[in-house]
């Protein structure tokens, strides 16, 4: 097979310039309630987000099955438990199932012994839903832990999709991969609305449906140019609507018209940089730069 | 009688051209205030947006200014430049211009005279010593400055600042005793990325989480910006970021402008230093 290392200095399989991903974000509201915790207890409001659950997690699969994609869903563990069938049925459909830890926990405060126990109870409840233990990770809420790749990788996950910072993966030096994410491909900052609490905070107008869908593929159109690894956000509540599907089947339709793309869940991609472009990153990589920021912190004090 | 506005005259630009561009990117890295405050160290994901600046987004953003044979000025906060060497030396190979931009995206307001002398001496020690270069221009970073500021540059070299936003063609700070100063290139928020694009959370940006605009209505906004300055042959710089608008799809938004400034003619395209050395020498006699 042929290699030819892209712009971004990353080979990817023969016959494809870049890549893609369709990744869903299920978390039954957490997020939401974890940002806002009194809308547990707000009937109306809290099911703006339940309505993943009821509808769009079936609507988003029923969109996906019809133009053949198989996704990366990130879930919290607890809501394999709370939504077993619902999963299972997803698993059923092809998709895979990664872990969006246990129920929106910031691992930045608790210890290492805690921060372990969780994410192998997450790993525990997804394998129980998917026969397939989960080997991707999302941060949810709060920060990177300093060395959290070692205690992802410890405990059994092979790549993560939570930081920024370029536009292929890369590796962590515990060689942990990182699929680097980015917010402009997610669709709640375009999408999310509530009146109280509200959502966004400044309760700024929903998106013109169209300009999002000009976003993703301008978007995509450069990824594609330029070699990138190009990971689109989805979730249920969001974009699983009569609405907004057609965004969504819009999107993919563009994708696989460009027969040079890799379409792949995130699982493969990760599998196939390790196998492909395992080098370390440089000294000015953005995970070096911080390790030096890190060090000139620890060195004022 | 006839019934007019007394009209203000037109800047002249070197050669009759129409109007002056200096096209300028501030290359804030992840510094700012996550990084004054300390919060930063402890915030890898949001470090990552920030370096995704030099490391990633400037080298594109380099090679389309190359191709359209455009130049430009970056107000580099030097902590960039300490991390990212080669990169800002590309900027300078390739004929761009360097500027201050503070040491870690500092609020001068908030700092003393002596602070505010403090960073700049140890930026024009890092610009000296690591790239060779005595730039001439600031940006100030992160807000105001205190009404001492623009008196403290020329002490470090610097001919010209591009901080204000109350004009669309250049003038001078003056000193107390009526000498010019630094000359203002005043910019403003209409062609800043962050208004339009910049979406970050966790320290959330914008403040209310506004949504990310339209490319499409990003790309036309900028355009007719970049004819109003055109038509009435004023001064016109920007306030870009590469983390924000060099990101892969936005790149095009630039490439639309870039190439709506190539398609007029007679446009001086330079240097914020240029620009700061016309203005002196066109103003000589009134000064």
């Amino acid at each position: 097979m042929s290699d030819a290392p892209s712009d971004l200095g990353i080979a990817w399989p023969a016959g494809k310039r870049a890549a893609a991903i369709i990744s869903v974000i299920f978390d039954d509201g957490m997020d939401a309630v974890a940002k806002a915790p009194d809308l547990a207890m707000r009937a109306k409001s809290h099911s703006v987000w339940l309505y993943g659950a009821r509808r769009g997690v079936e609507r988003l699969c029923r969109a996906f099955e019809d133009a053949g994609i198989r996704a990366s869903w990130f879930v919290p563990g607890q809501v394999a438990e709370t939504h077993g069938a619902l999963l299972r049925a997803v698993v059923g459909a092809g998709h895979e199932l990664e872990s969006h830890s246990w129920a929106f926990e910031r691992h930045d405060t608790l210890s290492r012994e805690d921060s372990r126990a969780l994410l192998e109870r997450s790993r525990q409840a997804l394998e129980d839903v998917s026969d397939r233990a989960p080997a991707g990770f999302r941060l949810p809420v709060g920060a990177w832990p300093d060395g959290f790749d070692h205690v992802l990788k410890e405990v059994g996950f092979l790549w993560s999709a939570s930081l920024n910072g370029d536009d292929v993966p890369y590796l962590h030096p515990s060689l942990l991969v990182e699929i680097p994410v980015h917010l402009e491909l997610e669709d709640r900052p375009y999408f999310q609305f509530n009146f109280t609490p509200a959502f966004p905070k400044g309760q700024s107008r929903i998106a013109s449906y169209d300009g999002v869908l000009a976003n993703w593929i301008a978007e995509f159109d450069a990824y594609r140019k330029f070699g990138g690894c190009f990971v689109l956000q989805l979730r249920p509540e969001m974009t699983g609507t009569p609405g907004r599907v057609g965004l969504v089947e819009a999107m993919i339709r563009h994708i696989q018209s460009c027969g040079d793309v890799w379409i792949a869940t995130a699982d493969e991609i990760a599998q196939w940089h390790m196998a492909n472009n395992a080098s370390a990153p440089g000294s000015d990589h953005p995970l070096n730069v911080f390790a030096a920021y890190q060090r000139e912190v620890r060195g004022a004090r | 009688m006839t019934l007019s506005f007394p009209r203000s005259p037109k800047p002249s630009w070197p050669g009759g051209k129409q109007c002056a561009v200096a096209l300028a990117f501030d290359l804030d890295g992840p510094t700012g205030d996550a990084m004054l405050d300390g919060s930063l160290s402890r915030n890898l994901r949001y470090f990552t947006e920030g370096a995704y600046g030099p490391w990633r987004a400037l080298p594109r953003l380099l090679d389309l200014l190359k191709a359209q044979a455009l130049t430009a000025t970056f107000f580099v906060p030097t902590w960039v430049v300490l991390h990212w060497p080669g990169r800002c030396e590309r900027i300078l190979k390739e004929g761009h211009e360097l500027a201050y931009h503070g040491h870690r995206h500092e609020v001068f307001r908030d700092c003393s005279l002596e602070e505010q002398r403090e960073i700049m001496g140890r930026s024009r020690d890092i610009f000296s010593s690591r790239l060779g270069v005595k730039p001439l221009g600031f940006r100030t970073p992160s807000g105001d400055w205190s009404d001492e500021t623009a008196d403290m540059l020329t002490e470090f070299g610097v001919i010209y600042s591009s901080s204000m936003r109350g004009d669309d063609r250049p003038y001078f700070h003056r000193r107390a005793d009526g000498s010019t100063g630094l000359v203002e290139i005043p910019a403003r928020w209409d062609i800043d990325d962050y208004t339009a694009l910049a979406y970050f959370e966790d320290p959330d940006f914008p403040a209310g989480l506004d949504r990310i605009s339209d490319y499409r209505l990003v790309e036309q906004n900028w355009r007719q910006e970049f004819r109003g300055y055109y038509r009435d042959g004023l001064c016109w710089t920007t306030i870009f970021h590469p983390k924000v608008t060099a990101k892969p799809g936005r790149l095009g938004i630039l490439e639309g402008l870039f190439r709506e400034i190539n398609e007029h003619p007679d446009v001086w395209v330079t240097h914020g230093a240029e620009i700061a050395r016309w203005w002196i020498a066109e103003n000589e006699e009134a000064a």
